[in-house]
């Protein structure tokens, strides 16, 4: 299995993303291991050194924690660290983005405020 | 992140054939339990390079140490512990790919037949046959084999891959890392399908006409270039003072791709994207490219 990386962005970066995924949408659960430096790199066909990047990205932001001899192990409190993380950049990745598109498509904010607030209809 | 010791390294390297340069000063150093891309256009000097460092032809200049020493006067440094897999090869045809599987031993000291033996099952390789009946992609598959099971510290393939399907090819990505990370060794790999391999390698060579014009980590090179792309005038303003290495026009919009840092501020009217390894390859190796400069 190898998913398809973003060429816009750092691979080891895509690798803690999807880590950090697994673990906000409880695939796994705090204090549970998650995959090796090695595992990864297979499973990805990626560099291990890549593969460990992303690893030691998350150890250091506390999400997860390496126990000697056994492997890496998602940290209690990983979810609600992840969350505030991503809170802060949702923002710049997801209005940002939005901002720019609706004004190259001359879309109002009272024009995305109004899809908002309909978005119960068109589901 | 640790140091590591260089165990490869060729200093200066030419070789010519007649009025052909195919190889022009290229110096390299190789440290241990890295892989290694090896990328370069048909006739850019990979496998003259290759064939020298595993002392299969010589250099008409320069030299190659290998754990420090120098190979002509040190062979046994090469022949103990470096796998070389040339594309071209003259394994006697008429033997059956199991005769060839129960001598490799003989050279190569670390060679482990259980290994080799779960790869011929995992690339359905029947050792049955005779050399000569493979077809090339089974070849190569053989090659695939030999080299990876041979475990030596120092293993060359030259383009391991070719003649494989996709199926294969990614079967052979995965041996790679896996056998990687369960045995660490220096691998040095070319080959010409750079998209889909060029997460594999710690660092990228580029060749071109003879010359090595890139040596480094795969992640920092791709790092290191960007596309801009916008209406001529406003890409030619914001082009003042950047290293560019590849530009095109279409109908008054221009696409250039300069070395340097991606802005990290967006420029009004100006669009920024990344490349790919294997965009760079061909931005830094076609012909056209460089006549436009």
């Amino acid at each position: 299995m190898k998913p398809q990386f973003d060429p816009d962005r750092p691979i080891y970066l895509q690798i803690a993303e999807s880590i950090e995924d697994d673990i906000l949408q409880q695939a796994v659960a705090e204090e549970e291991q998650v995959l090796s430096t090695n595992q990864l790199a297979t499973m990805y066909r990626i560099n291990p050194a890549t593969a460990a990047k992303g690893l030691n990205m998350l150890t250091s932001e506390g999400i997860l924690y390496k126990k000697r001899g056994i492997g890496m192990f998602v940290a209690t409190g990983a979810v609600a660290k992840i969350r505030a993380k991503r809170k802060k950049a949702f923002y710049d990745n997801f209005i940002v983005p939005l901002l720019n598109e609706a004004s190259n498509l001359d879309i109002s904010k009272e024009d995305i405020l109004d899809m908002l607030n309909s978005d119960t209809e068109n589901q | 992140m640790m140091s590591q010791a260089t165990i490869l390294e060729a200093t200066q390297l030419s070789k010519a054939y007649g009025s052909i340069v195919a190889l022009d000063e290229a110096t390299l150093r190789f440290e241990e339990n890295k892989i290694y891309g090896l990328f370069g256009r048909n006739g850019a000097g990979k496998t003259t390079l290759l064939d020298i460092l595993s002392a299969r032809i010589f250099a008409d200049s320069g030299y190659v140490r290998c754990f420090g020493k120098d190979i002509l006067t040190n062979p046994e440094n090469i022949s103990q512990h470096c796998c070389y897999m040339p594309e071209k090869h003259y394994f006697p045809g008429r033997f059956k790919v199991q005769t060839f599987l129960a001598h490799a031993s003989a050279s190569f000291p670390h060679y482990d037949e259980q290994y080799a033996a779960k790869l011929c099952q995992t690339f359905n390789l029947n050792v049955e046959q005779k050399y000569e009946q493979l077809s090339r992609g089974y070849q190569s598959i053989f090659r695939i084999v030999l080299g990876l099971a041979a475990r030596a510290p120092i293993t060359i393939l030259d383009e391991p891959v070719l003649g494989l399907d996709a199926v294969a090819r990614d079967k052979f990505y995965g041996e790679l890392i896996e056998t990687f990370t369960q045995n660490p060794r220096l691998f040095i790999v070319s080959t010409h399908y750079i998209e889909e391999s060029a997460d594999l390698f710690n660092e990228a060579i580029i060749l071109k006409n003879g010359k090595i014009i890139r040596q480094g980590s795969v992640d920092e090179m791709v790092a290191n270039v960007f596309y801009v792309s916008g209406k001529t005038t406003q890409v030619d303003t914001f082009l003042t003072n950047q290293t560019v290495i590849g530009q095109q026009v279409v109908n008054g919009l221009k696409t250039a791709v300069i070395e340097g840092p991606r802005p990290q501020q967006s420029v009004q009217g100006l669009n920024f994207s990344a490349l790919t390894m294997q965009n760079l390859f061909i931005h830094l190796t076609s012909d056209e490219e460089t006549r436009e400069q």
